[in-house]
């Protein structure tokens, strides 16, 4: 006897899943169905064959390299630390170290601003130039990583350079670590994001061991292109920049 | 794996072993969750890595009554999920503006339908796996993978991603449509 009900698919996913059916009085009804049951086997097959889809296995070192950048990153000091450069490295530090510095002091100008802003009409002015000087800050530490990134990505490198990029990169990340900061809290995604990823990228070569440092690099030249890093830094410059100048004296605040 | 769960980092007694043990224990299942969400091996390591990095920074708030396996792939589903739905954005914002491009882009989808002499063997497989992927929500994609290779209730998969659980099964039917669309005509023909 054939059933006058059928399954809906989505009946038969749950059944495929084994989870409960929303409705009742199908108890059985696979077994007394052929035609439920061919589409049950056909979903089956499908999904099965999903199921072959294998993941591949990360290289051999892979917990020892988890474990390493883990505890890099967890042990690294929240704030920028002064480290000695080589020579030709010195000028970066001193301009990431001025960033960083700088960074702090917007983090607070923004702050302050939120609230003058909130408060009263009369001091929109204020919050305006306070915008201002966080875009010019921000669109300068965009620069800046791009252009790190294109040091990093670009460079002939010694094995004695890779110690000095790798703290290059550190310190780069600990500036980028406050502007994100700023960024997310003025509602920026598109740029917190950029800089998140950014970030991420030069974490993984900045807490890399000697030994992995060479190998790490060439993972991030290779990320930097697949992502398009350079380019959506670019952007995001070129819009900070775009905004720094259309902020007339009389323009209402804008999210930033 | 002594004092994991007890001994929070943040007191200064991190339990590096422990969590050396941990990693050794956890980390390529936590890979493979991983992978499965993103389907990208490197976007897979910086999974990894950040929720590894959460887990030891919030060993602290750890439940003994979970289990630690279980608190782990939470974690890095989180973090997965918070990666797609990024990259979700990204993508929106990448969207062609005019309807000839948009047409270019679906003829260029569809010009990739495999033919019915086409062989449903492992790479075409991943490929179209990848490609149905890519077609899912951040959502879909994460009740999917946990549903169909994580083996989690529908009910737990919707506590995770903090959503109903009608919602939750919307979701999974939504996928296994996607997945069904560009896998069935590949099953059919082997």
């Amino acid at each position: 006897m054939t059933p006058t009900r059928h399954l809906t698919d989505n009946q038969i996913v749950l059944l495929y899943y084994r989870e409960p059916l929303e409705e009742g009085g199908f108890d059985g009804h696979l077994a007394g169905c052929e035609a439920c049951l061919a589409r049950f086997d056909r979903l089956s097959r499908v999904l099965r064959a999903v199921g072959q889809d294998e993941v591949p296995e990360p290289t051999g070192d892979f917990e020892t390299r988890m474990t390493a950048r883990v505890l890099a990153v967890a042990k690294a000091p929240a704030h920028g630390r002064l480290l000695r450069f080589p020579g030709r490295f010195q000028r970066a530090a001193r301009v990431l170290a001025a960033g960083a510095a700088l960074a702090a002091c917007l983090l607070l100008a923004f702050s302050v601003g939120r609230r003058l802003g909130r408060v009263e009409e009369q001091t929109l002015t204020a919050a305006q130039t306070q915008e201002r000087v966080l875009l010019t800050a921000l669109g300068e530490h965009l620069g800046r990583s791009r252009v790190t990134l294109v040091e990093l990505k670009n460079r002939e490198v010694s094995e004695a350079d890779l110690k000095a990029l790798q703290v290059a990169a550190n310190n780069l990340v600990t500036a980028s670590r406050l502007f994100r900061a700023a960024a997310e809290r003025a509602g920026e995604g598109q740029i917190a994001d950029v800089m998140e990823e950014t970030e991420r990228l030069l974490v993984r070569f900045a807490a890399a061991p000697d030994t992995d440092a060479s190998s790490e690099l060439d993972g991030l030249r290779k990320r930097v292109d697949s992502r398009d890093l350079l380019f959506r830094l670019q952007v995001m410059e070129a819009q900070v920049e775009k905004r720094e100048k259309n902020l007339a004296p009389t323009a209402s605040r804008s999210s930033l | 794996m002594s004092g994991l769960g007890q001994t929070p980092p943040e007191a200064g007694v991190a339990d590096d072993e422990g969590f050396k043990a941990l990693v050794m224990s956890h980390a390529r299942s936590l890979h493979r969750l991983a992978y499965r969400m993103t389907r990208n091996e490197q976007d897979a390591e910086d999974v990894v890595q950040d929720a590894l990095l959460k887990a030891y920074r919030g060993l602290d708030k750890f439940e003994n009554r979970a289990e630690l396996k279980t608190w782990l792939h939470r974690i890095t589903t989180n973090c997965a999920y918070d990666l797609l739905r990024k990259r979700v954005r990204r993508a929106e914002d990448d969207l062609p503006e005019t309807d000839s491009e948009a047409d270019a882009v679906t003829s260029s989808l569809l010009s990739t339908t495999p033919g019915p002499d086409q062989t449903a063997h492992a790479g075409d497989i991943r490929r179209r796996v990848n490609e149905s992927m890519e077609r899912m929500s951040a959502t879909e994609r994460t009740a999917f993978v946990l549903r169909h290779y994580e083996g989690h209730t529908l009910e737990h998969i919707g506590q995770t991603l903090g959503i109903s659980l009608a919602a939750t099964k919307q979701c999974v039917f939504r996928a296994v449509r996607k997945v069904r669309q560009d896998l069935e005509p590949l099953v059919q023909a082997s």
